[in-house]
């Protein structure tokens, strides 16, 4: 089942990543275009064009939607049998809620994308370092929140009082870690308006692909285990 | 997952480097991958930062 799990996930998130780079395409492309007409020209160097860097970008997140979609599909398979939700379509929903909160949504929280011109060159290599620290601590919070949940459920505990304590425990070691990691680069006198809708394109972006991967691996699923029903 | 087969998934190795290759391509290199082809213009050029460069803003990669 495994690599049947793992096949799924690479083609949910194969469709999930051409969508949400499509939609990068028409919806955050004029705000990276907007920042760089801001620094004054196009690229760092000349090697790239526009108009290739614009088609890279829909490569970049179909590339991004495949990748997460393979560790989607492996994830999948090692907790599906852990999972309190019903059927495979609630796994799914459940576990691409978790991962996009683990893996792009808290981290940005903390981290908010950057638009060309916004971040700082001198200290590039500090901030992916502190910014992949963050993805690990964000994703791993996330998954033991999940699984203290279910050992409290399987011990009987009730749902409210369940979902309060580790909902209380989350915020507090995150809010911790958020305090303790480096500051966010401080945009300066960047154009807020151009700052909002390129975060906001980010944020879309990233919505679009977790939904649409976790509703195609459900509805694959879904599909599979109907056929098996109905023989 | 091991459990579900009975034995190690050794081809899960190759997969899963791949996967975090294909990740590292898309959202952090900056010459070292195509190093092996070009040699010290690798660097200079950048193609794969170039190339993905919009990607990398709009996923929420730190960036310039
Ligand atoms: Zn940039």
């Amino acid at each position: 089942m495994l690599r049947t799990y793992l096949g799924r996930g690479v083609a949910a998130g194969l469709l999930a990543g051409l969508i949400a780079g499509v939609f990068a395409y028409f919806f955050g492309e004029p705000h990276v275009g907007r920042a760089l007409a801001l620094e004054g020209g196009g690229a760092f160097n000349e090697v790239v064009s526009r108009p290739v860097q614009k088609l890279g970008l829909i490569v970049a997140v179909t590339l991004y939607g495949t990748s997460v979609g393979a560790i989607f599909g492996l994830v999948f398979a090692a907790g599906r049998d852990r999972m309190a939700a019903s059927d495979d379509w609630g796994r799914s929903l459940r576990l691409s809620a978790a991962l996009f909160a683990g893996l792009f949504f808290l981290p940005f929280l903390k981290y908010p994308a950057d638009p060309p011109g916004a971040g700082d060159p001198s200290n590039i290599g500090v901030r992916t370092v502190a910014y992949l620290v963050t993805v690990a601590v964000c994703v791993s919070a996330v998954f033991v929140a999940w699984s203290v949940g279910r050992v409290l459920r399987e011990q009987g505990t009730g749902r409210a009082a369940r979902q309060a304590v580790v909902g209380a425990g989350f915020v507090a070691v995150l809010a911790g870690f958020f305090l303790a990691m480096p500051p966010a680069t401080n945009p300066g006198n960047f154009p807020g308006d151009v700052l909002w809708d390129f975060r906001i394109s980010t944020l879309a972006t990233q919505a679009l692909l977790w939904a649409t991967l976790g509703a195609a691996f459900g509805l694959l699923c879904e599909r599979a285990n109907g056929r098996k029903a109905s023989f | 997952m091991h459990r579900a087969l009975g034995r190690p998934n050794l081809w899960l190795l190759p997969v899963v480097a791949l996967i975090f290759l294909a990740l590292f391509a898309a959202l952090f290199d900056n010459g070292a991958l195509l190093a092996p082809l070009l040699g010290e213009a690798a660097g200079k050029t950048n193609y794969l930062h170039e190339f993905f460069h919009d990607g990398r803003h709009l996923l929420g990669v730190p960036g310039h």
